[in-house]
């Protein structure tokens, strides 16, 4: 999911190994301190980019960090919970609402079986409440499902739907006891691909208290429509879709909308009933539009640890500076140093903070708008691409702007920290385009432009030749684009001013920068662009950060970079790239799963299906130094406020 | 003495006039511009302006500059020979920046002023004249949107329209002319009832014509001193708007954003990024404000001697 740094930027990669090795070498040696309970943690959330959604179902716009790992899932725990508290990517039993699942009939059979946890209100968390769950999805991501208010997308979306990939790979699902169910594939799956990726997209909800249409009306089971599932004409292998979705009034797509539009109407968070029934170790007690987020403990939370803080406190900024200075006043118990303050780092520790970067398993970039009629055609060349990337001084941004924290992207998969087995022997050698504003121009030359520059390059030889500007482009054509980007964060502006500045300095592409709140960027950006249904209002949109994989845990980029996935912004679409997306997920062994991995990675790092930014910390962390259960945090950036206490 | 003597209404040493002390008599604008620099901040306020018009439009003439293309390898610098007052956080020369600034400040500015009073002066002279059910539609009209705080509104179209110079220009003019729309209302519905305005009307003379050669040209007074203030308030209001990030995309800038940008880098140190911006969006501000007192001074005549 995507998210906003708070500083400068985020992401590190580490399997479980790496990723222990780099605690280690952190040395964390650690004493047991006396604590006691009670007390407000303060976390401080990033620069204009509040909570703005609860339903864990989120469709594209809303799908980020901020509404589902840093608020919704504290309060809804999925089904499986990734990520532990010695920052790990991995399956976490002991913190997920059911048991490892088992798989059978050569992989074509996962059996679910769920602990006997309870929801806030004493009910009891059934597989029911799963199924409810699978019903609203398959019916929010049915693409035969009819539109629900002006979106031309069938129901409110979900932002990890990938098109073939889950639910519609899943032939029927069922309950088999109170407490277990049943999943039939229509096919044999790599078992990791479909915990990590597939499993790992459900967070089981209170179905006999939110399966209702209307907020005067009864609760019923209205979800079950979805249940009987039927085979999409011409797929193979069958993918398969709810024979009854339900409309937006009606039927599990009505009840998914109902829950959608109430998400949507966030001045009543704290006074919706709704809101109260959860599963997660907190509560919500207070709620601003303006993102100011209170959470009590679940007096009924199910899970362990409990928690023993008093309240977790979520504040918003409008900018890192304004973050920066309610830390340096000592009024946020959990913030970070943004990157242009390092050098305060020294004095906040005298006063009372511990510093602590946090990093995550992600990658940055920002997409290019495919889609786009004018532009898209352009950006759909790989000459151009590269040449882009080749303009984009990730270096010198590290150095000048990320206050040296980060390393230089060179494809989708995190290559940070060094030796993550994940990444390929390519992606881990070094950038494939490395900084080479000679080359960008040679690029550009070769291909049919008259390069300008200090202005604006233009088309001279269209045509589709090796040596012409490519299909779609018009002599005359202007490399000039629209780039939208997030506010509030300096680092950020800081990389976007100077790429424009270079872009348009060496190799005349005008860059015309404008900024907008996190929420609004990644709403413009992830709008169902496709090519059935193209975006014209950008051409380039930057939220500040990329993708952390989660919930597509294992890194193989379908959720983004798949055609027709929900959160591919600028719909890029390559049968090549497809092709080696789905052999990950078919994979049958560890050897084969990544030889496959690499395939697709080494192909995407040549590809430039999206621009590569610096990968850094999620943030720079200062936390006072009287909390405790802070020493690892979430490496897909989720929280863990149930393991806090003062000392 | 004789009747021809020239200085015949000067008053006599030791002895005042019937009726007070009194002055030589001239054309209305000598003495307009008598009482304007008899005041001694106003002067002073003119020379800031005239001063920031010459470092902003004249300046960059002089001292040359690279504001179009940044260059971080020389970010942060601190003030030297070849910088004077320094670089910023992408490597532009903060003089040069700061002329630059000064550029689009004052533009939006003024252009923004002319805006506001232009719209202002005909809808509250409208107004005024009409009188009745117009008057009091157009005036509840004013009265609603001075209702809405002067920032919110400002922020509201900043966010709907996409910034440029020429929409900053824009979204402050149709703010701010209100408030001469009230003032020259005001005057008018003074003026309407005066004798010459009278006469024109008993003549045949058109609406039109009272409006724009009898209404108008008597409420320059007013229209002038505004003038100065919504000058004051424009590049306040453009400040304001790029200091909340809402200001023209860079590589354009302002002194607002210069000063947002140089405050994000309050704690490293970084001073020549934040005083000379902050200082110029002071000086002309208050500059404008000892013009304006100034003309007010000059053009009231219950303030002016006589």
């Amino acid at each position: 999911m995507r998210h906003i740094p708070k500083l400068s930027f985020w992401r590190m990669a580490g399997v479980a190994a790496v990723a222990a090795l780099f605690v280690a070498a952190c040395g964390s040696t650690t004493t047991t301190p006396k604590t006691t309970s009670g007390g407000t943690v303060t976390f401080a959330e990033g620069p204009s980019a509040p909570p703005s959604y609860i339903f864990p179902m989120a469709s594209g716009t809303y799908f980020s960090v901020t509404n589902l790992s840093d608020f919704s899932q504290l309060m809804y725990v999925p089904l499986y919970w990734f990520g532990n508290t010695s920052s790990q990517p991995v399956f976490n039993s002991a913190l997920s609402i059911g048991n490892q699942p088992t798989f059978s009939d050569n992989n074509t059979v996962v059996n679910i079986t769920l602990k006997h946890w309870e929801w806030s209100n004493g009910q009891p968390i059934t597989s029911k409440d799963v199924i409810f769950w699978l019903n609203m999805l398959s019916a929010a991501t049915d693409p035969n499902a009819p539109a629900v208010g002006s979106s031309s997308a069938p129901g409110p979306g979900w932002g990890a739907a990938v098109p073939g990939a889950f639910p519609q790979n899943v032939v029927s699902y069922s309950s088999t006891g109170e407490y277990s169910l049943t999943m039939k594939l229509n096919s044999s799956y790599n078992p990791t691909w479909f915990l990590y990726n597939e499993l790992s997209q459900i967070t089981p909800l209170p179905q006999a208290s939110w399966d209702e249409l209307s907020s005067s009306g009864p609760v019923g089971s209205y979800d079950a429509t979805a249940e009987a599932r039927v085979a999409l004409p011409n797929t193979s292998p069958a993918e398969y879709v709810p024979s009854d979705p339900g409309t937006g009034t009606s039927g599990a797509l009505g009840v998914a909308q109902f829950l959608n539009s109430q998400s949507q109407t966030l001045g009543t968070y704290q006074t919706n009933p709704l809101w109260q029934v959860v599963s997660g170790p907190f509560v919500l007690k207070s709620y601003t539009t303006a993102g100011y987020v209170k959470m009590v403990p679940n007096k009924n939370y199910s899970g362990s640890p409990k928690p023993t803080i008093s309240a977790f406190v979520e504040e918003p900024f409008t900018s890192d500076t304004s973050e920066f200075n309610a830390l340096k006043a000592g009024s946020l118990t959990i913030g970070y140093i943004p990157t242009q303050d390092i050098t305060q780092k020294a004095l906040l520790e005298k006063s009372g903070y511990t510093f602590n970067p946090w990093y995550d398993f992600g990658f940055v970039y920002f997409p290019y708008n495919f889609t786009e009629p004018t532009t898209g055609p352009i950006m759909q060349q790989l000459y151009f691409r590269q040449a882009f990337q080749s303009l984009v001084n990730q270096q010198q941004y590290i150095k000048d702007f990320l206050a040296g924290y980060g390393v230089p992207t060179n494809g989708p998969v995190p290559t940070y920290p060094p030796g993550n087995p994940d990444a390929s022997p390519l992606e881990s050698k070094g950038m494939v385009y490395p900084y080479d504003p000679t080359k960008a121009v040679s690029l550009l030359r070769a291909h049919g432009w008259t390069v300008n520059p200090g202005g604006v390059s233009t088309c001279t030889k269209p045509g589709t030749a090796s040596d012409e500007c490519g299909k779609g482009i018009a002599s005359g054509a202007q490399l000039s684009f629209r780039l939208l980007y997030a506010q509030g964060a300096v680092a950020l502006t800081n990389e976007m001013e100077a790429l424009q500045s270079t872009a348009e300095q060496v190799a005349g592409i005008k860059l015309t920068l404008s900024t907008a709140p996190f929420q609004q960027v990644i709403g413009t950006a992830f709008n169902g662009c496709t090519f059935s249904t193209p975006c014209s209002g950008w051409d380039m949109a930057n939220w500040g950060g990329g993708w952390v994989y989660s919930p597509d845990y294992f890194p193989t980029g379908g959720e983004i970079l798949a055609t027709g996935a929900s959160s591919n912004a600028g719909d890029y679409s390559i049968p090549t790239n497809d092709h080696n997306i789905q052999a990950t997920h078919t994979a049958p062994n560890q050897t084969a799963e990544l030889k496959a991995l690499f395939t697709y990675e080494d192909y995407l790092a040549q590809q430039l299906p999206v621009v590569y930014m610096p990968s850094g910390p999620y943030q720079l962390t200062m936390y006072k130094s009287n909390l405790n259960g802070l020493t690892h945090q979430g490496i897909f950036d989720e929280l863990y406020p149930q393991y806090y206490s003062f000392s | 003495m004789s009747a021809a003597d020239p200085t015949a209404n000067l008053p006599v040493a030791g002895a005042l006039p019937e009726g007070g002390e009194g002055y030589r008599s001239g054309s209305m604008w000598r003495l307009i511009l008598s009482v304007f620099f008899e005041n001694r901040l106003a002067i002073v306020g003119l020379g800031i302006i005239l001063f920031m018009l010459l470092f902003s439009f004249v300046g960059p003439f002089i001292y040359r500059t690279q504001q179009v293309f940044n260059n971080p390898n020389i970010a942060h610098l601190a003030p030297s020979l070849a910088h004077p007052l320094g670089t910023d956080q992408v490597g532009y020369d903060n003089l040069g920046r700061l002329m630059l600034g000064g550029q689009s400040s004052l533009e939006v500015g003024f252009a923004a002023a002319i805006i506001a009073v232009l719209v202002g002066v005909i809808w509250g002279a409208v107004s005024g004249l009409a009188g009745g059910i117009i008057d009091t539609v157009m005036m509840r009209i004013v009265d609603a949107l001075l209702a809405i705080p002067f920032l919110v509104a400002l922020i509201l179209l900043g966010a709907i329209f996409t910034t440029s110079t020429l929409e900053l220009i824009v979204v402050i003019g149709l703010v701010a002319w209100l408030v001469p729309a009230r003032l020259v209302r005001g005057e008018t519905l003074s003026l309407r009832v005066r004798e010459y305005v009278q006469a024109v009307r008993v003549m045949g003379g058109s609406t039109r014509r009272v409006l724009f050669r009898h209404i108008i040209p008597n409420t320059v007074g007013v229209i002038v001193v505004n003038a100065t203030f919504q000058v004051a308030d424009a590049i306040i209001a453009v400040a304001t708007l790029s200091f909340l990030g809402i200001g023209v995309p860079p590589p354009a800038t302002n002194w607002g954003g210069e000063l947002s940008n140089g405050l994000s880098y309050i704690y490293a140190g970084y001073w020549w990024l934040i005083y000379p911006a902050g200082l110029a969006i002071v000086l002309t501000v208050v500059a404008f404000n000892f013009v304006g007192d100034a003309l007010r001074d000059a053009l009231e005549v219950r303030l002016q001697r006589r």
